[in-house]
């Protein structure tokens, strides 16, 4: 199964691509939300789980977990916020616009396993 | 107030002997001409600057001085006529710590200069979003790198200059204007990226380095996020700018002063960089960049 990874940092799109390897899944890398619709309309039956982080250049985490909601054929993909943002109200409206699971930065590793195992276990 | 060495900086002999006159049994005041920048950063407390000549010639002269200082900390303060006090507030460069309004008069031209070398003439950081932002860090780099980074120093700057080699800020808007950062030493840096990452120095990309520097201000700022919106602060950032560029400025905003906060971490010395003050404050935009940059 295919994780899409969205990250802007690259160090930290090196973490999660390496947790993801752990977990025997083969990441896919992009770096803003644009770049996962993209990937996503190239890989379309393989995507088993998106992991977003919200504040991206070009197009932010947000913006994408509302445009992937809105397209039928991706509503059924898990999706993971992973962000550095953990206000409340923004918690409540990323889960209200289609999130699975949200995670707060700064995570471990085995937080971030958890999570992932939470959200494909829930779907 | 000790002894103050102030550096005046100017052809005008006439402004000259007002300043003198009116401030010259306060301080000492040694001449010098802009053609001719004889000066020793080390030897003065405060450089005023004649402003009272074409802007871009200024910005050439403050540039010249900027260099000469080398990133010394001295506040650099601006003489001008009242008709330049507008244009030169609205373009005042972000090393420049204050004006000084032509011709002096004794009580106010001291004043002013006491302030200024107090704290630049700029407000001291809010006490609330100072402990928000250092308990923030301090969360992030103990998550991260399971470590506890050491308060050092806490100061107001009387500049805008970053400290390190490679900074990462980020803007605040909504409910807070301004800038923090946090600046490391390369080395630093380095270590902060492999211990994040589970990687050696051969497996890390120089981009993937800065952009752990970035990834920590961008953690910094979203914990602040988080805790502050429990207690009634809350705000909106902008995506992280890293540079690996030692001198680098921090954006000014208003009359918010520039606090530092310096850690200690893994033997070498980490800073956190805040401008900020509530958007209520905030009468006045943010400083515009400058030639100087």
């Amino acid at each position: 199964m295919k994780i899409l990874i969205a990250e802007d940092s690259a160090l930290m799109r090196r973490v999660i691509v390496k947790i993801v390897a752990n977990k025997k899944f083969e990441p896919l890398e992009t770096t803003n939300g644009a770049e996962v619709l993209a990937t996503l309309r190239k890989n379309e039956a393989d995507v088993g789980l998106i992991i977003l982080d919200w504040n991206m250049p070009v197009m932010s985490g947000f913006e994408a977990l509302g445009k992937i909601r809105a397209q039928e054929k991706y509503n059924k993909i898990p999706i993971l916020m992973a962000t550095a943002d953990g206000v409340a109200e923004d918690v409540i409206k990323a889960i209200k616009a289609g999130a699975n699971g949200y995670l707060v930065k700064p995570y471990t590793p085995e937080s971030l396993s958890a999570k992932i195992d939470e959200v494909l276990e829930g779907c | 107030m000790a002894l103050t060495n102030i550096i005046y900086i100017t052809e005008n002999e006439d402004d000259l002997t007002g300043f003198k006159r009116s401030v010259g049994e306060q301080f000492d005041i040694l001449c010098v001409s802009p053609d001719d920048l004889q000066i020793d950063p080390t030897s003065c407390n405060l450089v005023l600057v004649d402003a009272d000549i074409e802007l871009n010639q200024l910005l050439n002269l403050l540039t010249n001085i900027y260099l000469k200082f080398d990133f010394i900390d001295i506040p650099i303060v601006l003489a001008a006529q009242d008709s330049h006090r507008g244009p030169f507030q609205k373009y005042l460069p972000p090393e420049v710590s204050g004006l000084l309004q032509k011709p002096f008069e004794t009580e106010q031209t001291i004043s002013s200069i006491e302030q200024i070398l107090a704290n630049a003439g700029s407000e001291p950081c809010p006490d609330n979003l100072l402990t928000l932002f250092c308990q923030s860090l301090i969360t992030v780099i103990e998550s991260n790198l399971n470590q506890t980074p050491k308060k050092t120093a806490s100061y107001e700057k009387s500049n805008y200059l970053l400290y390190g080699d490679i900074s990462a800020s980020m803007e605040l808007s909504d409910g807070l204007t301004g800038s923090i950062a946090v600046a490391f030493p390369h080395d630093l840096a380095i270590l902060q990226a492999e211990k994040m990452t589970s990687c050696n120095r051969s497996e890390l990309d120089n981009h993937i380095i800065l952009e752990g520097v970035g990834e920590i201000i961008n953690q910094i700022a979203g914990k602040a996020m988080t805790t502050g919106s429990l207690a009634g602060v809350s705000f909106s950032i902008s995506l992280p700018n890293i540079k690996a560029q030692a001198g680098r400025r921090l954006d000014r905003c208003g009359s918010a002063g520039h606090r530092v906060v310096t850690y200690e971490l893994f033997g070498q010395s980490l800073s956190l960089h805040l401008c900020l003050e509530t958007s209520a404050k905030t009468a006045h935009q943010t400083q515009p960049q400058t030639a100087l940059r």
